[in-house]
């Protein structure tokens, strides 16, 4: 495998808050060598999420994601040669994941790691592990989904997922983390809030959806500061959850998390 | 074709918090008419600035602008002949500016309304007024500044101010409000978070720039829910802080309460 997804960012305004509800709600685990003052990072063994403190410009919510390769100069050369819009920039040395950040045609931006990079710290350096609810998909929306998704397969490797083609989205898997390429259409966007192109939801594979909503469930009625944002409240949330539910073939419970954040789950 | 760009909008969890911001710092007024319910709009007379709240799957941060024409048949049609990746949506009748959304060939969003279209409302309807402190421009960061310029020339008449500069800024205007054009380039962001194509930041003209400094200060010392999200006071945030001031307009730069980049000039 050249590249594995191994990398998510969110930036909250209540980042130790979110950190907090993914290990609550799916396990997830920190390092064992914490960085208090920097963002918090929680892991399930595969994927890392890094949920950045907001700063001032950026704006809160499902960032952007990121690979760690077999070698980084193999994807340099590989970016060379699919246009000029596709750029990397080497990044600050006080960010536990990227060595350096990218883009696609679109302007989708991923932050991109080789194994040795001295740069990487927190749960990406720690041994794997296994546990019951794990990342299993992301998706994002973009202008141009076709040219992306042959994006990422020339660049990273990525392999078409064995999933029925539904609404124009391609599927792309590291083997483990399947990428959801959606194509961002206004007219999708009927009856709710538009969003622009990036971004859109992270999908949990579960050992029991059932059993995942109960625990959820009590969880909120334990400490209520943890409860996800509603999705399907007012006049414009049944839009919202129903284009949710009907571009993602996956989920089996739709969701957000304590942030707002697109969540859904799905059992095997 | 007579457009004009009266509507900027900003998505955030503490949106009533920044409704009184501006109408604190910038002396905006709030429409009230829609109650406490919905998201907050502050005008300047021209301009209306809606603050939404966050609901979930939102960014949240400065989210998209909206542009109000005379003829909205024909700049449909014009969208049409030229630009026909570019489709629009009709909105739900809840919303007090749009009329109908759609976007630029890079997928910026925006807001397209018509004088005497039935969605409008709130501040949007309430006249013109003066006074000191008002809107006078905003940019965005696209992947393609020189197709996205072309775009609003073409469907929307607005006037290119400048030849484009070295770092190949396009500034256009409807007369008023300036629209800048930025590209987005990785690099830009070299030893700073990287934020995504899209709008950067909104600027204020002022009738005194060190006044609203003073002001900022007091406002903060007697309301600590109005202190301003620092920009510049780590490495990042310097390098963010310069990226800023290569926009022609600003003199001052800062951030409002929630992070949303703001620039003031005289």
């Amino acid at each position: 495998m050249f590249a594995k997804i191994n990398h998510l960012a969110m930036v909250s305004d209540q980042y130790a808050l979110v950190s907090n509800f993914y290990q609550a709600v799916f396990g997830m685990k920190t390092s064992g060598k914490p960085r208090p003052a920097r963002a918090a990072v929680v892991g399930d063994g595969y994927i890392g999420f890094n949920i950045n403190p907001r700063r001032a410009a950026r704006r809160a919510g499902l960032d952007h994601f990121g690979f760690m390769v077999e070698d980084v100069e193999t994807v340099y050369e590989r970016m060379q040669n699919k246009g000029p819009e596709c750029q990397w920039v080497k990044r600050p040395g006080s960010r536990p994941f990227a060595g350096v950040s990218g883009n696609d045609p679109d302007g989708n931006v991923f932050d991109l790691s080789q194994q040795d990079m001295e740069q990487r710290k927190d749960v990406y350096v720690d041994q794997a592990w296994e546990q019951d609810r794990t990342v299993h998909h992301f998706a994002l929306r973009t202008m141009h989904p076709e040219k992306c998704a042959e994006f990422y397969a020339d660049v990273f490797e990525l392999s078409p997922a064995n999933v029925k083609n539904g609404e124009g989205n391609h599927y792309l898997t590291d083997g483990r983390v399947t990428m959801i390429i959606k194509p961002w259409r206004i007219p999708d966007y009927l009856g709710t809030g538009i969003t622009g192109p990036g971004m859109d939801h992270i999908g949990f594979k579960v050992e029991s959806v059932e059993a995942f909503k109960k625990d959820l469930a009590e969880l909120v009625s334990n400490n209520p500061k943890l409860s996800p944002v509603p999705v399907d409240g007012g006049s414009e949330g049944g839009a919202t959850m129903k284009m949710f539910t009907s571009t993602c073939p996956f989920g089996q419970h739709h969701f957000s998390d304590v942030d707002g954040v697109m969540l859904d789950v799905f059992e095997d | 074709m007579a457009a004009r760009i009266n509507h900027l909008a900003i998505s955030s969890t503490e949106y009533a918090l920044e409704g009184k911001f501006y109408e604190r710092i910038f002396g905006l007024r709030q429409n009230t008419i829609r109650g406490a319910g919905f998201a907050i709009t502050v005008g300047d007379g021209y301009m209306g600035i809606n603050i939404n709240p966050r609901s979930a799957g939102r960014q949240a941060g400065f989210d998209h602008y909206g542009i109000q024409v005379d003829d909205v048949e024909d700049t449909l049609e014009r969208m049409r002949q030229k630009y026909p990746e570019c489709r629009t949506l009709k909105r739900p009748s809840n919303r007090p500016f749009a009329g109908l959304s759609t976007h630029d060939p890079d997928g910026n969003l925006f807001d397209l309304s018509q004088s005497n279209m039935e969605n409008r409302g709130g501040i949007y309807e309430d006249g013109e007024w003066d006074q000191p402190r008002t809107v006078s421009h905003f940019a965005l960061r696209t992947m393609n500044p020189e197709r996205v310029a072309q775009f609003y020339m073409d469907v929307f008449d607005l006037k290119l101010l400048n030849e484009p500069t070295a770092d190949g800024y396009r500034n256009l205007s409807d007369g008023r409000i300036t629209m800048v054009l930025m590209p987005w380039i990785i690099d830009d962001f070299a030893d700073t978070g990287i934020c995504r194509p899209g709008p950067d930041h909104i600027g204020f003209k002022v009738e005194s720039v060190d006044a609203v400094k003073e002001e900022l200060e007091f406002a903060a010392r007697q309301n600590p829910y109005f202190r301003t999200m620092p920009v510049g006071v780590n490495p990042e945030g310097e390098a963010r802080q310069k990226l800023m001031q290569k926009c022609p307009f600003g003199h001052f730069q800062f951030a409002d309460p929630d992070g949303v980049l703001l620039d003031i000039s005289e």
